[in-house]
């Protein structure tokens, strides 16, 4: 049988915000797919095989271990870039997409960042929270939340056209970095579970590359619950 | 002026006192905010007593409050403290006030407690009058009002200084990061490891896992709750550093040992065993003598109130109230459901995530350790409220098996399904407001039961 490999790097560290969740939620999306699902916790000091993986997922973090996770990843990224250039899928939720852009300025300092991507983060006078709707390809809209204390700048990636909520700055329509399959977003929390049918996309994109046949299952909760929503916070 | 303000304050409570009879409604913050716009540093004019004590934390604080207050004011002492729960600026200020002398401006009291929202620690006390504060845990609370937590951790640290003399959980590995630059006197309390203790975390998502001096991983011996527990750091000589130590828990005998003390615990909950430590280390720690505080905590206990008991014909509803956005708080919950071995059925959900905003923000659901029920004693599980799914979706993902969720769409039918579809104790676990609307209904069913047979 088919195994799918995902790997949650920096369990321990980034997972401020329940997003586990999304681990979660392509585990089942995959079995129900009935395809067998394995997932490795890794974290600083594990080695980093991205070959080994048809996904990567890394969460929220405070500042201290967002810092501590950056200056473990300096030593993928060779191997993150090759990954990335190859269509690996890489999910970045929360603040965790900060590390690959040019640098964070955070608590009046500013550290040096991977510089993979051009984006740069800085500080906010405010925390920016809310709820957002958003818009990716021709999906449904894109439903989240937001919690962070950094604008994004410089961002020439658009993921998202935000229909509801903040954007990567004040003066942005967009949110978001997507490169190739690397999705990197300020929402946080169980993205994958609330937006069912973006795990599916991720899901039947991953299996249609691997010539396995993907079905449509869509009577589940989170489908339920995504509709709930939207009856009753977004239409009023 | 400020004799004035005092009195003003006085007067607008015996208002709110009256008013509050005709409308229903707490006059607590009222008076606080009018003096407060006033004279926003009303407060730093007062004299205070020789004990100011602040209790903050996630979790545990209102309960630890409700222990120091019954041990102080058994050992003698008058005691000022917020029992009415209002923990933030203008309940804070309206309280202090009302036990002010106008003409002195001498708080009448040997000691003034306040339970303590750690946002507002600064915001109460602009200059420092805390002479003690407890900090019970610090764990993911309300993260849309509170961000995370090393941000609430950091607001305690900005909100004291040397004179504080500070009291902390130190098996909690967040706080006791407060311990690394804390130019005061610190006191720290934990519980040993136990039979109840766990080899590992429920879950992955533990916070402050990492050294706060060398950024190695900490070792941890054993687990409580989340990330409470034993640890040390495999590369320094960063470990949990213990004043006071509570051991030989036993929740069916409800006792433990603290300093070779033993002494009971009010409830058959481990997490009550924290906070009576938490008053019991503060008050050795103010001088309080052995002989009174047993006399407190053994012998004159106090009557615990966060759970209501019901009844639902001859099943007993046990209701245990459940902080939305706060996974320790449901993971006790969880944790005292699962000690019970009875058959049970449980009601969870909610309508909205906070009474105090808007927002939208389910993360907290994945930080809960719902496998916890994944035991073969639960008849069935109750979804309720507009995040139903999202609750129902989130137990399956922690390997509930579906077929014991029920969904109920229209709350007032609960009671029927419940009566048709399930057995067992029935425990919900839900916030404030659910909580309320559920006992309403389980009090009109009996009444009805009570009039159909009469």
């Amino acid at each position: 049988m088919m195994k799918i490999k995902i790997a949650h790097l920096y369990y321990d560290l980034l997972n401020l915000y329940g997003e586990q969740g999304n681990v979660l939620a392509l585990q089942d999306a995959f079995k129900k797919q009935g395809v067998d699902i394995a997932v490795d916790l890794l974290t600083v000091g594990d080695k980093m095989d991205f070959d080994k993986y048809d996904l990567l997922y890394m969460g929220s973090g405070t500042k201290n271990n967002l810092l501590i996770a950056l200056e473990d990843f300096k030593k993928h990224t060779v191997t993150f870039k090759k990954a990335i250039k190859n269509n690996k899928y890489f999910i970045s939720t929360g603040n965790s997409h900060e590390i690959f852009g040019k640098f964070i300025e955070v608590d009046n300092e500013k550290y040096k960042a991977l510089g993979i991507f051009n984006y740069y983060t800085k500080q906010n006078q405010i925390r920016i929270v809310g709820d957002s709707i958003m818009e990716f390809k021709d999906l449904e809209p894109i439903i989240g939340f937001q919690n962070r204390s950094s604008v994004m700048q410089n961002n020439k990636n658009h993921l998202f056209n935000v229909i509801n909520g903040y954007a990567d700055n004040y003066k942005s329509s967009y949110e978001g970095y997507l490169e190739n399959n690397f999705i990197g977003t300020y929402l946080i929390g169980p993205l994958l579970i609330r937006n069912p049918h973006l795990t599916d996309y991720i899901v039947k994109d991953i299996l249609e590359n691997k010539n396995i046949t993907y079905k449509l299952i869509d009577n589940t909760f989170e489908y339920k619950a995504y509709d709930e929503y939207f009856k009753n916070f977004y239409n009023q | 002026m400020i004799n004035i303000l005092i009195i003003i304050n006085k007067l607008i409570t015996l208002l709110c006192k009256i008013f509050s009879k005709l409308f229903n409604k707490n006059g607590t913050v009222l008076p606080g905010s009018i003096v407060l716009k006033l004279n926003p540093d009303i407060l730093t004019k007062i004299k205070y007593p020789k004990y100011v004590i602040g209790i903050t934390g996630s979790s545990g604080k209102g309960s630890t409050t409700n222990y120091v207050a019954h041990i102080l004011k058994s050992a003698g002492l008058k005691v000022v403290w917020n029992n009415s729960g209002s923990n933030v600026l203008n309940g804070a200020t309206t309280l202090i006030l009302n036990n002010t002398n106008f003409l002195t401006r001498r708080l009448k009291a040997d000691a003034l407690l306040l339970e303590l929202d750690e946002s507002y620690i600064r915001h109460i006390f602009k200059s420092n009058n805390l002479t003690h504060l407890v900090v019970t845990n610090i764990t993911r609370d309300q993260p849309s009002r509170n961000g995370n937590p090393d941000i609430i951790l950091n607001k305690i640290k900005y909100s004291i200084d040397y004179n504080t003399h500070l009291i902390i959980n130190a098996d909690d590995s967040t706080v006791n990061k407060l311990s690394l630059n804390h130019q005061g006197k610190l006191t720290s309390f934990g519980i040993a490891k136990n039979k109840y203790s766990l080899n590992k975390p429920i879950s992955n998502n533990i916070d402050s896992a990492y050294c706060p001096i060398c950024s190695a991983k900490l070792i941890y011996g054993y687990y409580h709750y989340g990330h409470l527990g034993g640890y040390k750091c495999k590369s320094c000589d960063y470990k949990r550093n213990i004043d006071y130590e509570a051991s030989k828990i036993d929740l069916d005998k409800k006792t433990m040992i603290i300093n070779k003390n033993k002494i009971s615990l009010n409830k058959n909950i481990f997490f009550d065993a924290y906070n009576i430590l938490a008053a019991y280390t503060l008050c050795k720690e103010i001088g309080i003598k052995d002989e009174d505080l047993l006399k407190a905590l053994n012998i004159n206990k106090i009557i615990s109130k966060r759970m209501k008991s019901l009844k639902l014909g001859d099943r007993d509803v046990i209701m245990i109230e459940s902080k939305n956005e706060n996974n320790l708080s449901y993971n006790q919950s969880l944790t005292y459901i699962n000690q019970t071995k009875e058959t049970k059925t449980i009601i969870l959900g909610f309508d909205n995530v906070s009474r105090r905003y808007k927002h939208n923000d389910l993360s907290w659901l994945y930080d809960i350790d719902f496998n916890i029920l994944d035991t073969e004693n639960i008849d069935r599980i109750f979804c309720i409220g507009r995040f139903r799914f999202d609750v129902a979706a989130r137990l399956i993902n922690s390997g509930i098996n579906p077929e014991l969720l029920i969904l109920v769409e229209d709350i007032n039918n609960i009671i029927t399904l419940l009566k048709e579809n399930s057995t067992g104790t029935i425990f919900t676990m839900v916030c404030f407001d659910m909580t309320d609307i559920l006992t309403k209904l389980f009090i009109k069913e009996e009444e009805e039961g009570d009039n159909d047979e009469n």
